[in-house]
């Protein structure tokens, strides 16, 4: 049990000391940076620009964007990959396009395990039921505390 | 069958955007590791839904989607997460033939996708990984009762989901036995802004079930803008799995075909 504590709490110390090494290597120097094109892009907001650029390598004589088109990452989703292309043109934004690659294994949008649902209208009672969380339409806040969901997270801690 | 084994669910709640968020486990035994466990993954999720609000709110003068809607369409290039929701609403309105609208407040308001995604990636990131504990056979994030859930393979937990009766919330009218599986519902009640509806409305409830969040929470969200009739033959084209509530009765479907109501007890 010592062993183990002493184990877990060793995995988490070198866990927090990787933790701020990788800050200190990665995020440190991106806010830096970020710092860095803000001033640049407050300057370019004063001179006129409408179309203010942090992308320094894109950034033509005139402070403005190159005309051509810039793409983002692809995501994969259910419909196939989407990336989304920003054609600019005269400097400034012309076409938002979002390109989409048909889903060549598509698949049902389902679910991979037998799905019926049973049925039954009655007052749930959080001690003595079989569920564990409720699907409704998003409640605020202020309904949560006597909500179903509060009622069954207490009783099954 | 080996012997019935009991369950212990501990949870924990994480309140932000107005929306309360829970972690529940499904451990065989509360342990102080189970414990500790929670107590980390809950700061982990706590700090990623806070950056993913910060990033999308629309609420927030700061906020990029802001930026975005005050004319800097750099962040379509230049941010990863902006890009890729970007991208996701514009497939999603396609798929769904426009009922989910991500342009519905007359400006780009992605919230109605964004809530759905950053649950699903919170829980690939922080929960499914816990499923490699032995002590941890299950994982659930449910934030505002649309849902991720995980279990371990090879054991008989299935989380128990039960549906809420819109016309009463302490009821539930039907139930799910779930492993690995997303679920969203859509409705009126409350706060659904991100919905249009349709002139005529006797559709008071969607639920959809699928394996990834964001699925099943833009199918919701199109069904409930749709309406039944319109809804009806998406769910046939997409072999939509989920649950209809109208106002006489309720439909169930699976894997696009409707499925016969069931009475049993809970």
């Amino acid at each position: 049990m010592l062993k183990k504590i002493i184990g877990t709490s060793l995995s988490f110390v070198v866990a927090v000391a990787m933790a701020i090494d990788g800050y200190l290597v990665f995020w440190k120097p991106h806010e830096t940076s970020q710092a860095q094109t803000t001033s640049q892009t407050s300057q370019q907001a004063q001179s006129k620009s409408s179309s203010s650029t942090t992308a320094s390598s894109s950034v033509s004589s005139q402070g403005k964007f190159k005309n051509g088109t810039y793409t983002g990452k692809a995501t994969s989703t259910q419909w196939g990959d989407v990336q989304v292309k920003v054609t600019v043109s005269g400097g400034d934004l012309a076409k938002i396009t979002v390109l989409q690659s048909p889903n060549t294994n598509q698949k049902s949008i389902g679910i991979n395990q037998q799905v019926l649902p049973t049925y039954k209208k009655e007052a749930l009672k959080a001690q003595s039921t079989k569920i564990q969380q409720v699907s409704g339409a998003t409640e605020t806040y202020k309904g949560f505390t006597g909500s179903l969901q509060n009622a069954l997270n207490q009783a099954e801690a | 069958m080996s012997k019935k084994t009991t369950y212990h669910f501990p949870n924990t709640v994480i309140n932000l955007i107005n929306i309360p968020f829970t972690i529940t486990f499904a451990v065989r035994e509360v342990s102080p590791a189970v414990e500790i466990q929670l107590n980390l993954v809950t700061e982990e999720i706590y700090h990623e839904l806070q950056t993913v609000d910060a990033t999308f709110s629309p609420f927030r003068a700061d906020s990029l989607v802001r930026r975005f809607q005050a004319g800097d369409w750099r962040l379509l290039t230049e941010n990863a997460d902006f890009s890729e929701v970007y991208g996701r609403c514009a497939a999603a309105e396609k798929a769904t033939q426009g009922f989910f609208d991500p342009l519905f407040a007359g400006t780009y308001d992605p919230t109605g996708l964004v809530k759905g995604w950053a649950i699903e990636r919170a829980y690939n990131r922080h929960l499914a990984p816990l499923l490699a504990e032995p002590a941890i056979i299950g994982v659930a994030l449910n934030g505002g009762g649309d849902m991720q859930l995980g279990v371990q393979p090879y054991q008989d937990f299935s989380w128990g989901v039960g549906i809420e009766n819109p016309q009463n919330l302490q009821e539930v009218i039907a139930s799910y036995q779930l492993k690995n599986a997303a679920v969203a519902t859509s409705g009126y009640a409350k706060r659904g802004t991100h919905i249009k509806p349709a002139a005529v409305m006797p559709l008071q409830q969607v639920t959809v079930v699928a394996d990834h969040l964001v699925d099943a929470d833009v199918w919701a969200t199109a069904g409930m803008a749709a309406g039944e009739t319109a809804f009806k033959p998406l769910i046939a084209a997409q072999q939509l799995s989920g649950l209809l509530v109208t106002d006489q009765e309720l439909v169930g479907f699976a894997e696009g075909r409707w499925a016969h109501a069931q009475e049993a007890s809970l």
